[in-house]
């Protein structure tokens, strides 16, 4: 059966074989990284938010990695300084993914475990996506659309997501200079 | 009267001599004329029943709520996302009201291509009329057309492109913006407010919440629907459901009519049920401007305006491509931007200056849908479809026309929802379109007129369904929406639909009045 990544109005899908292909891949390359904590030097680890206790479809250790991407994915600062964290993106999406089709959280938590143990490679990095500090971060999100099939769709897939998700909260407006649903207010003249 | 699947808390069992599959463009118009005639109709609608009064204009609240799997249907290569609305009135309640009627061309290329001989301009003018009569509709005046769509009205003169407003269905528009998530002002008269009510005046039943899975044939002739009352939101199964009668017309759309008929083992003898996918795929260009230049193109009529270069001929039906206006709402258009992190946040600061358009290319019948039985969730399509190479180098036409427009109109930067295709910062560009990369996870194009996969024609071997709707092999099985279009008929297929299902219920009528 296909896995999709939800992405608000726009999704990816993970078939089936091609999914299966990459893990077992990907689960060599967790195989190799098992050792690197003897001869790499360690990576910084970027500070997380505490993980709640009320999560709906994630574990911890999913919640962990979902909280980097979204982190990496809509950082705090730049043009505006409201950041995925400011708005407890990776909890908003657990929760609106509680009401969503089981196939979507199950593509989803496999493009997580995907990219905490295969995104560092593919971007010449080392060590777990969670572990690495924001450029580093960044630096596998660039890499991700040039590598092959199951890498982007990864990226789009998670892209998604976390942007269609962050720009529906109300905090996020403000800086867009959209004024919101008209709901419950006076339609404005026109 | 309507009943929603809450209310039902025992198995669904009843007997009509009407079932109608689908609430949308298809099933609503079919469900007023019989009814109006006095014929005892129900409808099964898997999706819930909202009113105005439920429309949060919240994308996160409504998407969910009102499209299939939840506006998350992608081809199985997850190219395109392929968008229908499922819900009490189908994509009429999330279409951006455009009607636009089946040009002359493409039935003069149905004829060629499937021997259809009883459907041209003239045999369905009554039905396009009385279609436009209900639905209220009018043409888009010039002072209602926002600064995103103005941009495409404005390049029709100057480059020599046919040009205008759309004819639509709005009455009284407050231009809120938010047409793709529900009229909360019931401006946009779909179906939900006119052919549904319509029909329930004249008593048809309509049963929101209930998924139809099969039909079965008994030895008498008669047909049973079986489905399931399904909780709404997650869609699991809670009733069974089972309505005996006489006639079953499927309007549950392009990817799932025939999906209904493959599992109920009605695929014998009919090699073209689920073939003949067309998606007309489209692509945002996306255009920033300065600071000097403001857009909010989340206000105001979403898709007003039109430029194209259209080729119709009763060769090859539909071609050429259209650019028109889009409104994406905020979260939506963050999603098909390109970039992330500090870039992302850069553009989206400034997507008030931001335009945004949709190339549209009408393709050839060439995908498939397959389907996997997933138990008490119901169908998960698979949708097959590639793109070829003849309409891949008219969307790059397309892209690059836009592109032109927009420059002309002061954009400062072109871009389009590609991941890895840096933008274009001037008209002096255009030409890297031609190497502009088509691949999954990189580019993203969206479908919202997906048509075909149970074809009309003359006989099983080319077709699916008949001249009047019918099954080829079961006399009293009908198929009315989008599935039936031997190829793409139209830039905008809510009124071709409509259209179609007028005609297939006067025929249904005057049939039951021979029989």
């Amino acid at each position: 059966m296909p896995d999709t990544i939800p992405i608000g109005a726009l999704a990816v899908h993970l078939p089936e074989t091609t999914r299966r292909v990459f893990l077992s891949r990907s689960l060599r390359v967790v195989g190799a990284l098992a050792t690197l904590p003897l001869v790499a030097p360690a990576c910084s680890k970027a500070p997380t938010a505490p993980v709640p206790t009320d999560l709906h479809v994630f574990t911890a250790g999913e919640y962990e990695i979902l909280s980097a991407v979204a982190d990496t994915l809509v950082p705090r600062g730049g043009a505006f300084p409201l950041g995925a964290s400011d708005v407890g993106l990776a909890e908003r999406i657990d929760r609106f993914l509680a009401t969503q089709d089981p196939a979507v959280v199950k593509g989803l938590r496999g493009a997580l475990v995907i990219l905490e143990y295969g995104g560092g490679p593919l971007a010449g990095r080392i060590g777990r996506f969670s572990r690495m500090d924001g450029d580093a971060r960044t630096a596998v999100f660039r890499a991700l659309p040039h590598r092959f099939g199951i890498a982007r769709q990864i990226y789009a897939g998670l892209k998604q997501l976390c942007l269609f998700l962050f720009y529906c909260t109300d905090e996020s407006w403000p800086a867009l200079g959209y004024d919101g649903p008209w709901i419950g207010r006076e339609v404005p003249a026109r | 009267m309507i009943v929603q699947g809450h209310e039902i808390t025992q198995t669904l069992t009843r007997k009509a001599h009407t079932v109608i599959v689908g609430s949308g463009s298809g099933g609503a118009v079919v469900a007023h004329r019989l009814a109006t005639a006095g014929v005892e109709v129900v409808v099964l609608e898997e999706g819930g029943y909202f009113t105005k009064k439920d429309f949060t204009q919240r994308e996160d609240q409504m998407f969910p709520a009102l499209y299939r799997a939840g506006a998350q249907q992608m081809s199985d290569d997850g190219l395109i996302n392929v968008l229908q609305g499922s819900c009490f009135g189908g994509s009429t309640v999330i279409n951006t009201a455009d009607c636009v009627p089946i040009p002359p061309e493409v039935f003069e290329h149905w004829k060629g291509l499937v021997g259809i001989t009883e459907l041209d301009v003239r045999t369905v003018d009554d039905s396009v009329k009385r279609v436009f009569d209900m639905l209220r509709v009018n043409r888009i005046p010039r002072d209602r057309v926002n600064a995103n769509n103005a941009i495409m009205l404005d390049a029709g003169p100057k480059f020599g492109m046919k040009s205008g407003t759309f004819d639509n269905n709005r009455v009284d528009c407050v231009g809120s913006g938010y047409c793709l998530i529900g009229c909360a002002y019931d401006a946009k008269k779909g179906a939900n407010l006119t052919y549904l009510p319509a029909a329930i005046a004249a008593g048809a039943t309509v049963y929101t919440d209930c998924r139809v899975d099969r039909i079965e044939r008994l030895g008498s002739g008669r047909l049973v629907v079986h489905g399931d009352v399904v909780e709404r939101g997650p869609r699991v199964a809670r009733h069974p459901v089972r309505i005996e009668a006489e006639r079953v017309v499927l309007s549950a759309g392009t990817i799932h009519s025939p999906a209904i008929l493959h599992r109920s083992g009605f695929d014998k003898g009919l090699a073209q049920l689920g073939r003949n996918l067309s998606l007309q795929p489209q692509m945002p260009v996306i255009a920033e401007f300065g600071d000097d230049r403001k857009i909010e193109m989340w206000r105001g009529i979403p898709q007003a305006a039109w430029c194209n270069e259209v080729d119709n001929t009763a060769e090859h039906g539909l071609g050429g491509y259209a650019v028109e206006g889009i409104n994406g709402q905020v979260a939506n258009s963050a999603a098909a931007l390109p970039g992330f992190g500090l870039e992302h946040k850069a553009l989206m600061g400034r997507l008030g200056h931001v335009a945004v358009a949709l190339v549209l290319v009408p393709d050839r019948p060439s995908g498939e849908v397959a389907w996997e039985w997933r138990g008490s969730r119901g169908f998960a399509p698979k949708i097959h479809y590639r793109m070829r190479p003849e309409w891949v180098a008219r969307m790059k036409r397309g892209l690059s026309r836009a592109a032109e427009i927009f420059f002309d109109a002061g954009a400062k930067r072109v871009s389009f929802s590609n991941e890895i295709f840096t933008p274009l910062t001037g008209p002096d560009q255009l030409r890297r379109i031609e190497g502009f990369p088509i691949r999954t996870g990189v580019a993203r194009f969206v479908s919202a007129h997906p048509q075909g996969t149970c074809r009309m024609g003359l006989d099983a071997r080319t077709s699916v369904v008949d001249q009047d709707h019918r099954l080829h092999t079961i006399p009293n099985l009908y198929v009315v929406d989008a599935s039936v279009m031997p190829t793409t008929s139209s830039t905008h297929t809510m009124i071709p639909t409509m259209t179609l299902a007028d005609r297939a219920a006067h025929r249904m009528l005057g049939s039951q009045a021979g029989s």
